[in-house]
């Protein structure tokens, strides 16, 4: 009898190797002390109910911070051999595999100079070798699309775009830019890479839980090291039950280099930027998802123009053939008003991209996030109007730079009125303007 | 911090020494291995918020199956949310009939109590002492609680078969 009823039990419930995960428990009973109202008490088998819940909430929320350090203890003392912690699951659950393509859309909050048009910035990554992406509705430089390859798998983390493509929907052309970064810098579209790095780099920890817009989180605080090894800290909440990505916040902000890698004030202060994620999945690898990760299948019939440095900015802005040859040339022929400190052109730049505003341009953004310079697009002016800072002459002197100017000969109205604005905004802060 | 809080301590040497055998025990409740995990995490989080009711430290193990007992019961009623109303035994056929039939229909068919304490006994591996506890019942009954649990099962199988 015992051995066909052990059978039995055996086929209803066979063994099997379950993934413990204390640390779990911990942090869910640390931060969710109303949950206590549903107990069970001591000595009553089987009743359930909501008895003596005010007491046991005291009680928890008393244990609630032994909880919580405990929590964090263990997971800096103890990494369990038991299966993965909350932290190794969070990261595994933002990394694609080779077989998946990741799709995300996040918008990014504050301030509000350079959030215009980033509300729903996509970006699609296929997870296999030479891992393909494209990002799209973060207009930069004129491209409303981005895309090219990162870098192998084993650098996620602390990727660098090794190929690197831009899509201008006003000229209708591909920009690939060839040699015009410096390759030991990321040039990352992905902003969970600061999260992939520091979960791997075992810098991050568990802080607990949250809510959000009614969504439970698990919060993880990790701390980060910029381009010129400043220290910054970032704020990254998950989904509780599949760790997808709900928001990171970047605290003490310098700026990004361009385009989303961050750079922080070394004395903690500086601003905070927010990336909120509106969707995040993994798509299968079929032809039509891979195609989402490839600019050039996005727009097959576009001509494609291989550039590299300087050249590409002038192809960008002025593609009908206006031409610089070459950066020092370019600003010998800008140079203009001297004798701007450094620190101002922060004070500066958004009264000129005020300015701009008000004489009639539209989506008036920063041509990266964080830049002082801008681009302006004037109604009824075919090409974007760009403006940055250089150093003229190597004194360190920057400057207003146009990167483009509307032609000369041009007596349209709308050209009339961008020459206007450029020189109702930028002339108070240079000599002259040339183009 | 652990140093300072000998029932979390406590609950976690419980966890790690009995978590497979909570989830089987869950598994046979529930009829669902991923729900049976959800139903012991989710037990051991109450545990340890209410872990100050805890009496006896020595009875940790029992004190937390009841409350995975409870918390499989839960995932039960919430997985078949057209059942309210009826009663626990037509939910759990409900709730395991999806898979092995006529193994988990036959087992279903026991009453709670016996069905409760054979799963106990072979699953969470309880002595007599134990399955007392978490039954409510004194030690004496669990003998024939037990002994009837398993003549049921063969009887209802030998039912179910012919």
């Amino acid at each position: 009898v015992t051995t066909s009823v052990s059978e039995v039990l055996d086929r209803i419930a066979p063994e099997t190797d379950p993934t413990p995960d204390w640390e779990w428990v911990l942090v869910q009973a640390a931060v969710e002390p109303e949950r206590a109202g549903h107990v069970y008490e001591t000595g009553e088998p089987g009743s359930s109910g909501l008895r003596n819940v005010r007491r046991l909430r005291r009680l928890t929320l008393l244990g609630a911070g032994i909880v919580v350090a405990a929590a964090v203890a263990l997971v800096v003392v103890a990494p369990w051999k038991g299966g993965p912690t909350i932290l190794q699951r969070a990261n595994a659950a933002i990394s694609p595999a080779a077989s998946q393509v990741l799709y995300m859309n996040f918008g990014i909050c504050c301030p509000e100079a350079w959030r215009s048009g980033r509300d729903h910035i996509q970006l699609w990554i296929d997870g296999a070798a030479p891992r393909s992406f494209r990002s799209a509705g973060q207009p930069m430089f004129g491209y409303t699309e981005h895309g090219g390859t990162l870098g192998p798998e084993t650098s996620l983390g602390t990727q660098s775009v090794t190929s690197y493509l831009g899509y201008n929907p006003t000229t209708n052309t591909i920009v690939e830019h060839v040699r015009s970064f410096d390759r030991s810098k990321p040039l990352d579209f992905d902003p969970l890479t600061v999260v992939r790095k520091a979960l791997t780099a075992g810098t991050a920890h568990l802080d607990g839980r949250a809510v959000i817009d009614g969504e439970q989180a698990i919060k993880i605080t990790l701390t980060t090291r910029d381009l010129n090894g400043h220290t910054g800290t970032v704020i990254y909440l998950a989904n509780a039950k599949t760790y997808y990505p709900i928001e990171i916040k970047l605290q003490s902000l310098e700026a990004f280099s361009y385009p989303l890698e961050p750079l922080f004030r070394p004395n903690g202060r500086g601003w905070t930027a927010t990336f909120r994620f509106q969707s995040f999945e993994y798509l299968d690898t079929t032809t039509k998802n891979l195609a989402l990760t490839n600019i050039q299948a996005q727009h097959p019939n576009t001509k494609i123009i291989r550039c590299n440095g300087y050249k590409c900015t002038v192809i960008r802005n002025q593609p009908k053939g206006a031409h610089v040859s070459s950066p020092a040339k370019a600003r010998q022929k800008h140079s203009a008003v001297r004798g701007i400190p450094p620190k101002d052109i922060l004070k500066i730049a958004p009264l000129i991209r005020t300015c701009m505003s008000a004489q009639g341009a539209t989506s008036v953004t920063p041509n990266h996030p964080g830049a002082s310079g801008g681009i302006a697009h004037f109604p009824g002016v075919k090409h974007p109007f760009a403006w940055s800072w250089v150093n003229s002459s190597g004194k360190a002197k920057p400057i207003p730079n146009p990167m483009s100017m509307p032609p000369a000969r041009d007596h349209s109205a709308p050209a009339i009125r961008e020459r206007h604005a450029i020189n109702t905004c930028l002339v108070p802060y240079r000599n002259k303007l040339t183009h | 911090v652990r140093a300072t809080d000998d029932q979390l301590v406590g609950l976690e040497q419980v966890y790690r020494a009995r978590f497979g055998q909570f989830v089987r025990l869950a598994h046979a409740i529930t009829g669902d291995v991923e729900l049976a995990r959800d139903a012991v995490q989710e037990a051991f989080v109450r545990a340890v918020q209410v872990r100050a009711t805890l009496r006896e430290s020595s009875a940790t193990d029992a004190w937390v199956a009841q409350i995975v007992v409870n918390c499989a019961r839960d995932v039960v009623r919430e997985r078949v949310p057209e059942a309210n109303g009826v009663a626990f035994e037509e939910v759990f056929e409900i709730g395991v009939a999806a898979d092995e039939p006529r193994l988990r229909a036959a087992v279903a068919r026991l009453p709670e109590r016996q069905r409760l304490a054979l799963f106990l006994r072979y699953y969470a591996d309880f002595d007599y002492g134990r399955i007392a506890t978490v039954l409510g019942v004194e030690v004496g009954t669990v003998s024939a609680t037990l002994h009837a649990a398993r003549l049921g099962v063969v009887r209802l199988l030998e039912e179910v078969g012919s």
